[in-house]
């Protein structure tokens, strides 16, 4: 009874709580994203992939659930403290969930495809667009969870890049010659690493835009 | 540093209050002894109608919206012997019954959004219904046995057999001089008449405990509200036991019921608690709001004032061992408060109609019915 009442007395403070869990939100998608993309275009078979991946997205969003309930909970008692990260976090906790499902769709591409990638195909339309997104993971925690502004503004830049090779893939996709299925699973994969770019660069220009402006990050870009 | 020094100063400042609480309780004393003893018969002849009590104390509650408030001044009239302890404790037990009014009002700030209203109608109103449904059955029973007054007389006698009083008459001691003072400068600004005196003095009384308990409840909350949220987190996952102590310690230290219930409200509105939930910790509260007029009895050092302070204590200890250890009877509140917030949901003025109907209009009606009659 003592050591359940001890354990019900202790306990961090809510921000601190609340970024730990946002924090393992981040590792778990990158981990997510990591192991899809080693398996898509490395054709690393990992054993029990597909389960490794439902499950850790299943956390991600029971993540996302506990910090939303925290964020009320914290907001009822403590009405006129930390308003400002909460509503942040209340949105920023939907991009991360987001990191989750992309990366999880990634999978299912690989699913899709009837025959493993060619490496040097893969290369000639992504150019190593992978490790650019794993580098901004790294970005995006170094931004939100540390308030590094510097961090924040630089992964606009990253976000242009990526974003605008996604689209040129999709177009070079729509002229090519590929086949159907190579093709299809090319465009998805251009289009949810976009969307998970997107995503990221939500987080990470969080620290630095305007709480009204949260998401549109690319009107604001001369302006910050 | 800085964070542990304005810690340091908001626990002197408790203490200040929490003195100047035990002084207003102490001089409202001394105002209604100077009344005399023909006021104290009035008094004692208006409420000794147990009913009219009963309604006296759920619309001073509902009205003053804080059952501490109306349990301590009862308290300090009762050590004054302005109030028998028979005719004091319907007036604890309507107290309990209005200081429920606050966190229904607070629902009432849902009720533009149909599902988050009925959760929070729902969770405020299982607190009324289990307090009313106490009410039922205690009430009857205190009229038929006096089972409350024995037992609290009983208690007492042990608590001043061993030495108790011993333990509680510093209290008094330390509040003397300030009574004294604050006595002789009254009585010196008006020497003319004393009885204008003794009125100033109750006022002031007043006005000191509800200035006191405002800022203590004001100042514990901003003290411990980081921990309690914490514990409220666990809570919420663990068990209703834990649930119920953990209102009853929040309350003991904000010194307020409804602060501990109507935190719940937003809770049960997002649909994080639900009613099963939020129950063990509201009558955690109910519990737990007992131990300000416990504390104001010592400052009395009179046996009828801890008498009736124990029996607060007592009611709703006996409540909730009635109501909450069978499953069956724990329901009877929780259904009703849901079926109550389904029925505010689909047609929102009767929530406003029960508000009004049962803290005000009903004790209203009663006290005057009974007393033309």
């Amino acid at each position: 009874m003592f050591k359940n009442l001890l354990s019900f007395w202790k306990g961090k403070d809510f921000l601190v709580q609340v970024l730990e869990d946002f924090r393992i939100m981040l590792d778990d998608s990158e981990t997510m994203f990591e192991a899809v993309c080693a398996q898509l275009m490395e054709d690393k078979k990992e054993p029990g992939l597909k389960e490794k991946i439902y499950e850790i997205d299943k956390q991600i969003n029971n993540l996302q659930k506990d910090i939303r309930r925290r964020i009320v909970e914290h907001l009822s008692l403590q009405p006129m403290v930390n308003v400002n990260a909460c509503l942040i976090l209340m949105s920023v906790v939907k991009d991360a969930e987001r990191l989750g499902d992309y990366s999880k769709n990634l999978y299912g591409v690989t699913e899709l495809l009837e025959r493993p990638i060619e490496k040097e195909l893969f290369h000639e339309y992504f150019d190593e667009l992978d490790k650019k997104i794993l580098a901004l993971f790294q970005k995006t925690k170094k931004a939100f969870i540390e308030t590094d502004e510097e961090q924040a503004r630089s992964a606009w830049q990253y976000e242009n890049a990526i974003a605008k090779g996604c689209d040129q893939i999709v177009k070079r996709l729509a002229q090519s010659n590929l086949p159907v299925n190579q093709a299809v699973c090319f465009a998805l994969i251009a289009r949810y690493f976009k969307r998970i770019v997107a995503h990221l660069v939500n987080i990470a220009t969080s620290v630095v835009l305007p709480l009204s402006e949260l998401d549109y990050f690319d009107e604001r870009k001369d302006q910050v | 540093m800085k964070k542990k020094l304005v810690i340091v100063y908001k626990i002197l400042a408790v203490a200040a209050l929490l003195y100047l609480f035990l002084v207003s309780i102490s001089l409202m004393g001394v105002a209604f002894k100077g009344f005399g003893k023909g006021f104290a018969e009035n008094l004692i002849r208006t409420t000794s109608n147990p009913f009219v009590g009963l309604f006296i104390g759920i619309l001073s509650t509902s009205i003053v919206q804080s059952s501490s408030t109306t349990t301590s001044v009862v308290v300090g009239i009762v050590g004054a012997g302005g109030l028998t302890v028979g005719n004091a404790i319907p007036i604890v037990m309507g107290a309990n019954i209005g200081t429920t009014v606050t966190n229904t009002l607070v629902s009432l700030g849902h009720i533009n959004r149909r599902d988050e209203f009925r959760r929070a109608i729902s969770t405020a109103t299982v607190h009324d219904f289990f307090n009313l449904i106490c009410v039922a059955i205690l009430f009857p029973l205190e009229l038929a046995t006096g089972y409350l007054e024995k037992t609290a007389t009983f208690m007492s006698s042990i608590f001043s057999g061993v030495g108790g009083f011993k333990v509680v008459s510093p209290v008094m001691l330390a509040t003397q001089p300030a009574v004294g003072l604050i006595q002789k400068v009254v009585i010196l600004l008006l020497s003319s008449t004393k009885l204008a005196a003794y009125i100033i003095m109750a006022v002031l009384s007043l006005v000191l405990l509800f200035f006191a308990l405002y800022f203590i409840v004001k100042i514990m909350k901003s003290l411990v509200v980081n921990r309690a949220e914490i514990v409220l987190d666990n809570v919420i996952s663990r068990s209703p036991i834990l649930g119920l102590l953990a209102g009853l310690a929040f309350t003991i230290v904000v010194q307020s019921s409804s602060i501990t219930t109507s935190l719940l409200i937003p809770l049960a509105a997002a649909g994080i608690l639900t009613v099963e939930t939020a129950f063990p910790i509201t009558i955690g509260a109910n519990i737990g709001t007992t131990t300000t007029a416990i504390m104001a009895s010592f400052a009395t050092g009179n046996i009828s004032a801890i008498i009736i302070a124990f029996a607060h204590f007592l009611f709703n200890l006996t409540g909730t061992v009635c109501i909450y250890p069978i499953k069956f009877i724990r329901m009877i509140p929780i259904n009703l408060a849901k079926a109550f917030g389904d029925l505010a949901a689909v047609k929102r003025r009767y929530a406003i109609i029960y508000v009004i109907g049962v803290f005000f209009l009903t004790p209203t009606l009663l006290i005057i019915i009974s007393k033309l009659f």
